[in-house]
């Protein structure tokens, strides 16, 4: 529509210099939007994941394994030293439990795999002694496998051990029965309390764990073992500021209510993280400095260290201050109904030791 | 003519601040807010968009004409039925404000009202997913199921199916159904999310699973998703 005029009049001028200026900013938008869009920005900055790291990860640790099961079947005076076997260790350090294709066939590997099943889904499989809707894979992350997520690779060498909550020495077996009575919050299950002394679920479980640990040292705190240890936070516990914090990073996965979300099959896919259905007071979890950990090296799912430690503190305080199941122990009316839980304190260790 | 590339870059200057209205609110409870208001809209609003105005000369644009009379799409279109109702609407809200972009839905979203949406969400959602997509892109069955049942912790990835549902059929309103979706569709968000050009995921958890999947486990995961069934309706539900 200037056509015209711009030849001749200095107003056209300013007019086609606007012009070339906004078809020049659509061409550099343009442009950048098309860079964007093929990812070349996240490459150059070295942000993106270079294709094949995990396919690198994944061949180191068959690559150690493979090693150390071809060295451990040749061990001896005319084969393998025993000082040149080497811990299986993953690309970050830790310590690499077997891969799947080491599992033992026969009735080792039956046991082992009823293990892991009962560590991924213990509510249906074992049922008898689970009354909530969590699995010990909601707390130790890819099937207890998981550096800085309690890994069982990192339990396994470690009872039997001493421990002042019970004043006695505890085997693997009291420790698994500490996870059935607090964590799977027994005392709401079908029978009332975690599996009998002796009873083949905690077999299959130790098969499971100590499988898990196949090449590890016994006895030695191992890197990322449990969760890490945070510094004492530096501002108190404030319910405004945690209920933001967790409507903000919690929320979306398990509901404002903090109940977990269930597919349209009624199977739990985020854990409840108090009320009813989730760990009781005696729990590990239900001390906030082991939340605050487990939350901060792990959550949310999928960004890890994503928080702040402060915020970690924060979501593990006001999770802990919601009502859940009553530590059993603190029952002294079978029918008691769901107890509130004192106020959250920053080491969290409470009146009680927490079992778990 | 030559004004409207100009406008179109004012127009994005000032985008940015329209966008952020809504910061107040955690981002996921939109779908919940959306499914909650699609509940009291009549599904039967959406017909003549579904199909096509019979009065209109110009029904290029109804949404069966892309997405298929079923709702399943085919390619790069998605499948829409069997989706959550809150995750569509949202999806809709998302191209109609530009927070999601393609041309095709950005025309086609651009307007429609809140209401004629809701209805949208709730006719697709409660329509019956047609049968499962095929395999089509050369992916690695094997590592696909790995990915969507266990994950790859070597670069902190959890399974699809933690977030997507024992089945892959969704959970809740802001956890899209991706089981028996078309691959090509589901390869195309995932370099969309890697490459920063989809980002309109809650706390970017897509984004992160994304970055952490190579172009061969993306083609992977695709072609297993695709082998599974679609979230199938319960007698029970709803
Ligand atoms: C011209 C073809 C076309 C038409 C017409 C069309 N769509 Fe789409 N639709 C697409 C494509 C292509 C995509 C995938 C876009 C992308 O990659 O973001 C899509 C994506 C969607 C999505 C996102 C789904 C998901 O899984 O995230 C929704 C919801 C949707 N369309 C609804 C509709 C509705 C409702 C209508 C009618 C009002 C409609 N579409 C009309 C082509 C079309
Ligand atoms: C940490 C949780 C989480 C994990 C893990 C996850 N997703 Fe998602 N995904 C989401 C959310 C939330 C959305 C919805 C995004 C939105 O609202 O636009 C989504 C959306 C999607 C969509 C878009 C669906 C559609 O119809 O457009 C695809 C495809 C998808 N995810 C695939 C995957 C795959 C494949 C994996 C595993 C490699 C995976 N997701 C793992 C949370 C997750």
């Amino acid at each position: 529509m200037t056509q015209d005029h711009h030849e001749e009049e200095p107003h056209g001028k300013t007019v086609r210099r606007w012009l070339y200026a906004g078809l020049g900013a659509v061409v550099l938008l343009a442009g950048g939007t098309a860079v964007v869009r093929t990812g070349a920005v996240p490459r150059a900055l070295g942000l993106a994941q270079a294709p094949g790291a995990t396919q690198e990860a994944d061949a180191r640790k068959t690559r150690v394994r493979e090693t150390f099961e071809e060295d451990i079947a040749r061990l001896g005076p005319d084969g393998v030293e025993l000082a040149s076997l080497s811990i299986p260790t993953d690309a970050k350090g830790y310590f690499a439990p077997p891969l799947e294709s080491e599992m033992p066939d026969g009735e080792d590997g039956a046991s082992i795999r009823r293990g892991r099943d009962i560590f991924l889904n213990p509510g249906a499989n074992a049922t008898d002694y689970v009354g909530n809707a969590l699995a010990c894979a909601n707390c130790h992350l890819n099937a207890g496998r998981l550096a800085n997520a309690a890994p069982m690779w990192a339990a396994s060498g470690v009872y039997p051990k001493y421990r002042s909550k019970n004043d006695q020495i505890n085997t693997m077996e009291d420790r698994i029965t500490g996870c059935f009575t607090y964590s799977m919050n027994a005392q709401d299950g079908p029978t009332g309390g975690p599996p009998p002394q002796g009873d083949p679920i905690y077999k299959d479980v130790e098969s499971y764990i100590h499988w898990l640990a196949t090449g590890a040292p016994n006895r030695v705190d191992l890197p990322g073992a449990g969760y890490p240890a945070l510094d004492e936070p530096a501002m108190a516990y404030d319910e405004t500021r945690a209920k933001a914090t967790f409507d903000e990073n919690c929320s979306v996965c398990h509901g404002s209510d903090g109940q977990g979300r269930q597919d349209q099959n009624g199977r739990y896919a985020f854990p409840p993280l108090w009320g009813p259905h989730s760990y009781n007071g005696g729990a590990g979890m239900s001390r906030v400095s082991t939340a605050a950990g487990f939350i901060y090296a792990n959550m949310p799912i999928g960004k890890p260290y994503s928080l702040t430690e402060q915020e970690a503190w924060d979501v593990a305080g006001y999770i802990n201050a919601q009502d859940r199941p009553i530590d059993p122990r603190k029952v002294t009316d079978a029918d008691a109904p769901v107890a509130p839980a004192g106020p959250p304190s920053a080491s969290g260790t409470g009146t009680v030791v927490p079992a778990n | 003519m030559i004004y409207r590339p100009i406008a179109l870059v004012i127009a994005l200057v000032l985008a940015p601040p329209v966008l952020a209205q809504d910061a107040a609110l955690p981002e996921w409870r939109a779908a919940d807010d959306y499914a909650a208001a699609a509940a009291n809209v009549d599904p039967a609003l959406a017909m003549p968009l579904i199909n096509g105005d019979p009065e209109a000369t110009d029904k290029a644009w109804a949404c069966a004409s892309c997405h298929g009379d079923a709702g399943q799409g085919a390619e790069t279109i998605p499948r829409l039925s069997g989706l959550s109702v809150g995750y569509i609407v949202k999806q809709l809200h998302d191209y109609k404000t530009g927070v999601r972009q393609n041309n095709n839905m950005q025309y086609v979203a651009r307007t429609l009202t809140d209401e004629q949406m809701a209805a949208l969400g709730a006719y697709y959602g409660a329509l019956d997913a047609p049968p499962a997509a095929t395999p089509s892109l050369g992916g690695d069955l094997e590592r696909g199921r790995m990915l969507a049942l266990e994950g790859d912790w070597n670069v902190d990835l959890p399974s699809c199916f933690t977030c997507h549902g024992p089945s892959g059929w969704g959970v809740g309103q802001a956890f899209p159904a991706i089981a028996g979706q078309n691959p090509s569709y589901i390869h195309a968000q995932l370099a969309a999310w890697k490459a920063g050009s989809r980002a309109n995921a809650p706390l970017g958890l897509m984004q992160s699973v994304a970055a952490a999947l190579s172009d061969d486990d993306m083609r992977a995961v695709s072609d297993y998703l695709a082998s599974l069934p679609p979230p199938q309706r319960l007698p029970a539900s709803r």
